[in-house]
């Protein structure tokens, strides 16, 4: 049995085969089925409704551009969540570097006055805490501030209720390196969000 | 178990991942240590207050945009298709093209020869125009001077040979 025909029992594998053969419909009905998750998805990493539907459309851009050329080599959902994490991470990998080298200009601007400008930091962020009222808003901090595989592990588990396995393949590493990667990351969530138990 | 090594687990276990003989040992032990139940208790709370993050409802003409951008790249692609793209498109088509192209290199050469203007007057030139031009030939400017040269005259052997 080839690697392609055990993910023919995959609906939406079945439906990206027809869209090869030209079925534009059946595209459409990935495209109804998984745009909502896609966009949320992204949102987590992107924290931007804009961009995240932007990239979303990218997401489904891509896939529509492999009409031609797809091969099932995985669940579709499997795939699908795989460019999406891609492109969000490719995305904040770009606003870090810009990020970088805006505060670069700065120190350079202000002849490196770093005292003044740790101060204000620290100002700034002790009004962003007090304005930070909305649980929500904590919770997607605490989130945020997990390393990249970690968080992607736990947007997966949480929202998506991906297997093991499944988080295994989107991040591309084996099953007990999730595991790992979910214990440590509920170990952290666990220690920042407990001053905002009820009870 | 001790506690340390029973917290390390716990994750795990209420994500329902541990083998059935370690779950089992680590709910006995939760049973009768508060700490280590408190310490479940926690995680428990702190991956329900996940919830909190709710999802966002796509913007309605999220799929209107999507068609639109499919569309606007598949202009982008047509504008940019190269001279060339159609022997990509019809590769039974690209023994005939070769041909084509070398006929059409031949023909260019052979045109090219017959209307070589050097050559076209070669063939053009008439009788009379050839004798002036041979006129012109040094050697026959010098004609007279060479049959009449003293030396060829006097020279008894040459003048003794008889023609056969």
């Amino acid at each position: 049995m080839t690697d392609t025909s055990n993910y023919l029992s995959d609906d939406d594998v079945i439906l990206m085969l027809k869209f090869q053969q030209g079925d534009n419909s059946a595209f459409e009905q990935l495209l109804e089925k998984y745009h909502a998750p896609i966009i949320n998805f992204i949102f987590k990493f992107i924290a931007d409704r804009f961009e995240a539907e932007d990239l979303a459309q990218n997401v489904f851009l891509s896939i529509y551009r492999s009409q031609k050329t797809y091969v099932p080599r995985a669940k579709f959902s499997t795939w699908i969540y795989t460019i999406a994490r891609n492109l969000a991470l490719n995305e904040l990998r770009r606003k870090r570097n810009r990020k970088e080298s805006s505060l670069e200009e700065t120190i350079e601007n202000e002849g490196g006055n770093m005292q003044k400008q740790r101060a204000d930091n620290n100002v700034s962020s002790a009004a962003k805490e007090l304005e930070k009222q909305e649980l929500a808003g904590i919770v997607k901090e605490v989130i945020d501030s997990l390393p990249q595989h970690q968080k992607t592990a736990v947007i997966l588990r949480r929202y998506e209720n991906f297997s093991y396995d499944e988080i295994a393949r989107v991040i591309g590493c084996s099953v007990s390196a999730v595991k790992s990667l979910l214990s440590r990351a509920k170990s952290a969530l666990k220690e920042g969000l407990a001053p905002y138990f009820k009870g | 178990m001790k506690c340390q090594k029973i917290k390390r687990f716990l994750p795990l276990f209420l994500d329902g991942q541990l083998k059935e003989r370690r779950a089992l040992q680590i709910k006995a032990h939760i049973e009768v240590c508060p700490a280590c139940s408190q310490e479940l208790k926690l995680f428990e709370q702190s991956w329900d207050l996940l919830n909190k993050w709710e999802r966002i409802v796509p913007s309605p003409n999220f799929k209107a945009n999507f068609w639109q951008k499919v569309t606007q790249e598949e202009e982008r692609a047509l504008s940019r298709v190269p001279v060339f793209v159609f022997l990509r498109l019809i590769p039974a088509l690209r023994p005939v093209l070769a041909v084509c192209a070398v006929i059409l290199i031949i023909g260019i050469y052979l045109a090219n020869l017959s209307f070589n203007p050097s050559l076209l007057r070669m063939v053009t030139l008439t009788k009379s125009e050839d004798i002036q031009m041979l006129k012109e030939l040094d050697v026959l400017e010098e004609f007279d001077v060479i049959h009449n040269m003293q030396a060829l005259e006097d020279f008894e052997a040459i003048n003794s040979i008889e023609l056969t």
